[in-house]
C-alpha cells in the first residue's frame, strides 16, 4: 500500500496511513485476533466513511443541503442484491452496477431538484429519498417489505476498506482541483460563481451524481456484508445519521467527516455497558459537541500534512514580518500610503503580462458592445427602456445617473443575470442576450458588483484561482488521474493568480480570508478576480465606493493601466464625478431607465438636464 | 458622552486597533476619517459590541460598556447604521422602521417617531409598503438611517452614509445628518468623503493603521496640509 509514497503527494499520506491501519486490522482479523463483533463494527465504520464522504461532497463542498442519501444507498444495495441473487454475478460487477445505477438515479433526481436551494432542496431530496424506499417496498421484484435474502457473502471488510480509500481518494482529488473549486465557489456565492464563468447547474448536478454513485457503492458493500436487506435499512433516519456525521465532522471537511463517521459508529458500541441509557447519552453528547463546536469538529479545515507545513511556514513568515515591523516602527506614514505604492508595483509586473491574451475582438471598426432598444420590466415597472449603447473597442465608457436609474440593471442584462424583456445585445458582433451568465463570461465579459460579491470565506488566492476556471482547460478525468499536465496546469493557475494579485498589491494577503480585507482591498480583489476570467470587456460597478480621494486617484491609475495592458474595453458605473470625468471618454446618463444624455465629459458637465437630474448645481 | 480609552482589537493575528483614544461630547457631530483598513469601521463595531476588544475601555454616559452585548448597548441609546446599509430586504419599509424600534415598548411615541422619520425622508413615506430590497441605493441608505433613528438613540454611529450615492444625494444625506443632529442626536460619523464630513462635523479624528494620529476641531483639520494631501485629494 505504501510502496510509492512519493507518488501519493503530501495530502495523501493520510490515506496511506489509514490503509496501513486497516491492513493491520485485516491481518488481525485473519489471525483471529479480533472477534467477529469488532470486525463487524469496523466494517460498518468503513461503510459510514463512504457515505459521509460522498454526502460531504454534496452538502459540505457544494453547499447543497441534501437529506435523502439513504435512498441512493438503497438503489445501490438492491441493484447489487438482485444481480447477485438472480444472476449470481461476481461482487466486483455488482459493485460497478450499483455505482452506475445510483449515479443514474442521482442524475434523474438531481437535475430537477437542484434548481431549488436551502430548505427547499432539503425537503425535495427528503421526498425523493422516501419515494425510492416506497417504490422498493412495493415492487414485486424487490419482494416488498420482506426484503431480499440469499445475497452472496463476501469478505466485505477487505472490500469496504478498499472502496472507502478509493472514495476518499477520488473525492479528495476532485475537491482539490478546478472542478472542486467550482463546487466550493457555488457554495460560497452562486451568482458570483456564474459570473466568473462557472456553469453552476452542471457542477451542482455533477457533485450530486458523484455523491449518489458512491452512496450506491456503499449500498452494494452493505448488501454483500449483510446478505439480507430490507427497505427498513434505508429509511429517512439512515439519511439523518449520515447527515449528522457530516455536520459533526464539519461541513466541507473530508477528514472531519471520516473522524466523525468512525467515532459515531464506535461510540454507541462503547456505550453499551450503560444499556438503555445509551440512547440518552449518545444524543446528549451530540448536542454538547454542537454547542461547543457549532462549525463541526474540524470546521471546513482538513487534517492535511501539506496544510500543516504551510501553516508553519506562514507562522514563520508572520513572525519575521512582525520583527520587520518592529524594526521600522515610527515610520507609520509610509504604511498608510501603502495603497499608492500599489500602483507603482503594478507597472513592473504588468510589463510581463502579454502572453496568453488573444481573445480580442475581430474587427475594430464595429463596436465591441452594442445594445439595441434594450428594455426590461420588473412587474409593471419599466426599469430600463430603449437603451441604445455603443461601446467601441478600447473605450472607457461611463454610465451615470441617480440611484435607482437602472444602471446596475443594465450590467445585469449584459452579463445575463437579468434577461432583457426587449431588445438585443451584441458583443463582438454576436448576439449574447438570452445566454446564461457563465456562457457570457466565456465570450469575454467580466464584471464586479456594487455590493462586492467575493467568496468571503475563501482565501484571497482561492478567489482568484476559482476565476481561472474557464482557462484552466482540464476536466473531471484529468482532475482525478492527476498526471503531469494536471500539475503543470495547476502550477500555471497558481502563478498566474499570484501575478494578478501582485499587480493589485494584494500578494501579501494571498492566504487571508477575503472577508478580513478592508473594504477598498476587497474592491481591488474583485477586479483582480474579474481579470482572471480573461475578459475583453470589463464592467465595473462603483469601483470607487468606499474609497477616499487619494485612494480613488490610485484606482484611476490602476484602471487606466489594466485597460492598456490587458487591451480591455471598460464600462463603468460610478458616482464619484472626479473619477468619471477624468477617466471616461464618453458618458451615458440614465434617469428613470431612460437615456437622458450621451456625450463627452465636458458636454455632460454642462448639460442642463444632467445637472438638474443628477449633478446638482454645486458639482458644475 | 462617549469615551474610549486605549482600545485594542485583534482579528486573529492582525492587530487592527492599537490604542484608540476618542471622546464624543453630547450634541456634537464627530467625524472619523482615514484610509481603508485604518480601523474606522472596527472602532464603530467595537463600540456597539459587534467586535470584542482585547483591551481598553469604552464608556457611554459614564457606564462601562466594553464588550457588552449589542442589544443592551442599543437599549442604552447607542445605535449604529452599518456600512452597506444592511436593510431587511424582504420586509417593507414600514416593517424595517418598526424593527428599528424593536427594543421600545412605547407605542404612541414610536408612531410619532415614524412621523419624524417620514418628515426627514419624504421619499420613505411614499414607499412605506414597498419591500426594502427593491429600493434604490440612496433610498436604502435613508431607510437605514431612519431605522437607526427609530431606536431613539442618544448617540448615532454612521458608517459611510454617502457610499454609493449620486452627487445630489450625497449632499442630501449630509443635510439630513445635520438635521438629525440639530434635533438633538449626537453623531459619530465614519466617512471616506472627508471633504463633506469635515464640513459638517464639529470635531474630527484621523485614523492611521489602528492609531489616532491627529485630532482637532473639524475646521482646523480641513486646513491641515497633511490631511489635505492624504485625504482631501490635494
Amino acid at each position: 500500500m505504501q510502496r510509492h509514497p512519493n507518488q501519493l503527494r503530501g495530502s495523501l499520506i493520510w490515506i496511506a496511513t489509514a490503509a496501513l491501519a486497516l491492513l493491520v486490522i485485516n491481518v488481525m482479523i485473519a489471525r483471529d485476533m479480533l472477534d467477529s463483533y469488532i470486525a463487524g463494527v469496523l466494517n460498518i465504520a468503513g461503510i459510514n466513511i463512504i457515505l459521509a464522504t460522498s454526502l460531504n461532497l454534496i452538502n459540505g463542498v457544494t453547499g447543497q443541503l441534501s437529506i435523502g442519501h439513504a435512498g441512493f444507498m438503497a438503489v445501490g444495495a438492491y441493484t447489487a442484491a438482485l444481480l447477485s441473487i438472480h444472476y449470481d454475478t461476481p461482487f466486483a460487477l455488482n459493485l460497478i452496477a450499483a455505482f452506475v445505477t445510483a449515479a443514474i438515479a442521482g442524475f434523474i433526481i438531481g437535475l430537477p431538484t437542484l434548481r431549488l436551494r436551502g430548505d427547499y432542496l432539503a425537503i425535495a431530496t427528503l421526498g425523493f429519498g422516501e419515494i425510492i424506499r416506497v417504490i422498493i417496498q412495493n415492487l414485486r421484484i424487490t419482494r416488498g417489505a420482506r426484503g431480499l435474502v440469499g445475497i452472496a457473502w463476501v469478505d466485505s471488510f477487505f472490500y469496504t476498506e478498499i472502496i472507502a480509500i478509493l472514495t476518499v481518494l477520488i473525492i479528495w482529488r476532485l475537491v482539490n482541483s478546478a472542478p472542486g473549486r467550482a463546487m466550493v465557489a457555488i457554495r460560497e456565492d452562486e451568482i458570483a460563481a456564474e459570473t466568473v464563468g462557472i456553469n453552476t447547474t452542471f457542477y451542482k448536478v455533477m457533485a450530486f451524481v458523484i455523491g449518489s454513485a458512491f452512496a450506491g457503492a456503499a449500498g452494494a458493500v452493505y448488501a454483500h456484508k449483510q446478505t439480507f436487506i430490507s427497505p427498513n435499512d434505508f429509511t429517512f433516519l439512515k439519511s439523518i445519521d449520515v447527515l449528522v456525521m457530516v455536520v459533526l465532522g464539519g461541513l466541507g471537511s473530508i477528514t472531519g467527516g471520516i473522524v466523525s463517521a468512525v467515532s459515531l459508529t464506535l461510540l454507541p458500541e462503547f456505550l453499551r455497558f450503560i444499556d438503555e441509557w445509551r440512547m440518552v447519552i449518545y444524543p446528549l453528547l451530540l448536542v454538547v459537541v454542537m454547542l461547543f463546536r457549532p462549525q463541526g469538529l474540524l470546521g471546513t479545515k482538513e487534517v492535511d500534512f501539506r496544510a500543516a507545513r504551510e501553516s508553519i511556514r506562514n507562522l514563520a513568515l508572520r513572525l519575521s514580518r512582525r520583527r520587520a515591523e518592529l524594526d521600522e516602527s515610527g515610520g507609520a506614514v509610509d504604511v498608510t500610503l501603502g495603497e499608492s505604492t500599489a500602483a507603482n508595483t503594478l507597472q513592473v509586473v504588468v510589463e510581463q503580462e502579454t502572453s496568453c491574451r488573444g481573445k480580442d475582438g475581430e474587427s475594430s471598426s464595429k463596436p465591441l458592445l452594442q445594445t439595441n432598444g434594450l428594455s426590461i420590466y420588473f412587474g409593471g415597472l419599466k426599469a430600463v427602456s430603449d437603451l441604445n449603447l455603443s461601446v467601441p473597442e478600447g473605450a472607457l465608457h461611463g454610465l451615470i445617473g441617480p440611484n435607482g436609474a437602472g444602471k446596475t440593471t443594465v450590467f445585469n442584462m449584459i452579463t445575463g443575470l437579468h434577461p432583457p424583456s426587449e431588445g438585443e445585445i451584441y458583443f463582438k458582433g454576436r448576439r449574447i442576450d438570452g445566454q446564461p451568465p457563465h456562457a457570457i463570461t466565456d465570450t469575454g465579459i467580466a464584471r464586479t458588483f456594487q455590493n462586492i460579491r467575493l467568496f468571503k470565506d475563501l482565501t484571497v488566492l482561492d478567489n482568484v484561482k476559482i476565476a481561472f476556471h474557464l482557462t484552466a482547460g482540464y476536466g473531471l478525468g484529468s482532475a482525478l488521474v492527476q498526471l503531469r499536465p494536471f500539475h503543470e496546469k495547476e502550477r500555471w493557475i497558481e502563478s498566474e493568480a499570484l501575478r494578478l494579485l501582485r499587480m493589485f498589491n494584494l500578494h501579501d494577503r494571498s492566504m487571508e480570508l477575503a472577508k478580513n480585507l478592508p473594504y477598498g482591498e476587497q474592491r481591488r480583489l474583485e477586479i483582480a478576480r474579474a481579470l482572471a476570467t480573461n475578459p475583453s470587456l470589463l464592467l465595473l460597478d462603483e469601483p470607487a465606493a468606499g474609497m477616499n480621494p487619494q485612494e480613488t486617484a490610485n484606482l484611476m491609475d490602476l484602471i487606466r493601466r489594466i485597460r492598456d495592458e490587458f487591451g480591455l474595453t471598460i464600462l463603468l458605473i460610478e458616482h464619484d464625478m472626479s473619477l468619471v470625468m477624468q477617466l471616461c471618454e464618453r458618458i451615458t446618463v440614465l434617469d428613470y431607465g431612460v437615456t437622458i444624455f450621451e456625450g463627452t465629459p465636458e458636454e455632460v458637465r454642462t448639460n442642463p438636464r444632467v445637472i438638474e437630474a443628477y449633478l446638482g448645481e454645486e458639482a458644475v | 458622552m462617549l469615551k474610549i480609552t486605549d482600545l485594542h482589537v485583534h482579528y486573529g493575528g492582525i492587530h487592527a486597533l492599537k490604542g484608540i483614544n476618542l471622546t464624543v461630547e453630547e450634541g456634537q457631530i464627530v467625524a472619523l476619517i482615514g484610509a481603508n483598513g485604518a480601523g474606522k469601521s472596527t472602532t464603530l463595531n467595537t463600540i456597539c459590541g459587534l467586535v470584542r476588544a482585547s483591551s481598553g475601555k469604552v464608556e457611554f454616559l459614564g457606564k462601562d460598556i466594553t464588550n457588552a452585548p449589542s442589544h443592551e448597548i442599543v437599549r442604552m441609546g447607542l445605535c449604529q447604521v452599518p456600512e452597506g446599509r444592511k436593510v431587511f430586504a424582504e420586509m417593507t419599509v414600514m416593517e424595517n422602521l418598526l424593527m428599528g424600534a424593536y427594543s421600545r415598548r412605547d407605542r404612541d411615541a414610536i408612531k410619532a417617531d415614524c412621523e419624524t422619520v417620514f418628515e426627514l425622508f419624504p421619499r420613505l413615506r411614499e414607499r412605506q409598503r414597498q419591500l426594502a430590497g427593491t429600493l434604490s441605493g440612496g433610498e436604502q441608505q435613508m431607510l437605514a438611517i431612519g431605522r437607526g433613528l427609530m431606536s431613539k438613540p442618544r448617540l448615532l454611529l454612521l458608517d459611510e452614509p454617502s457610499m454609493g450615492l449620486a452627487p445630489l444625494l450625497v449632499k442630501e444625506i449630509f443635510d439630513i445628518v445635520k438635521a438629525v443632529n440639530q434635533r438633538g442626536t449626537t453623531i459619530l460619523l465614519v466617512e471616506q468623503n472627508a471633504n463633506m464630513a469635515l464640513s459638517i462635523a464639529d470635531y474630527a479624528y484621523v485614523l492611521e493603521t489602528g492609531n489616532t494620529v491627529l485630532h482637532g476641531p473639524a475646521r482646523q483639520l480641513a486646513d491641515n496640509e497633511e490631511v489635505k494631501a492624504a485625504y482631501l485629494g490635494g
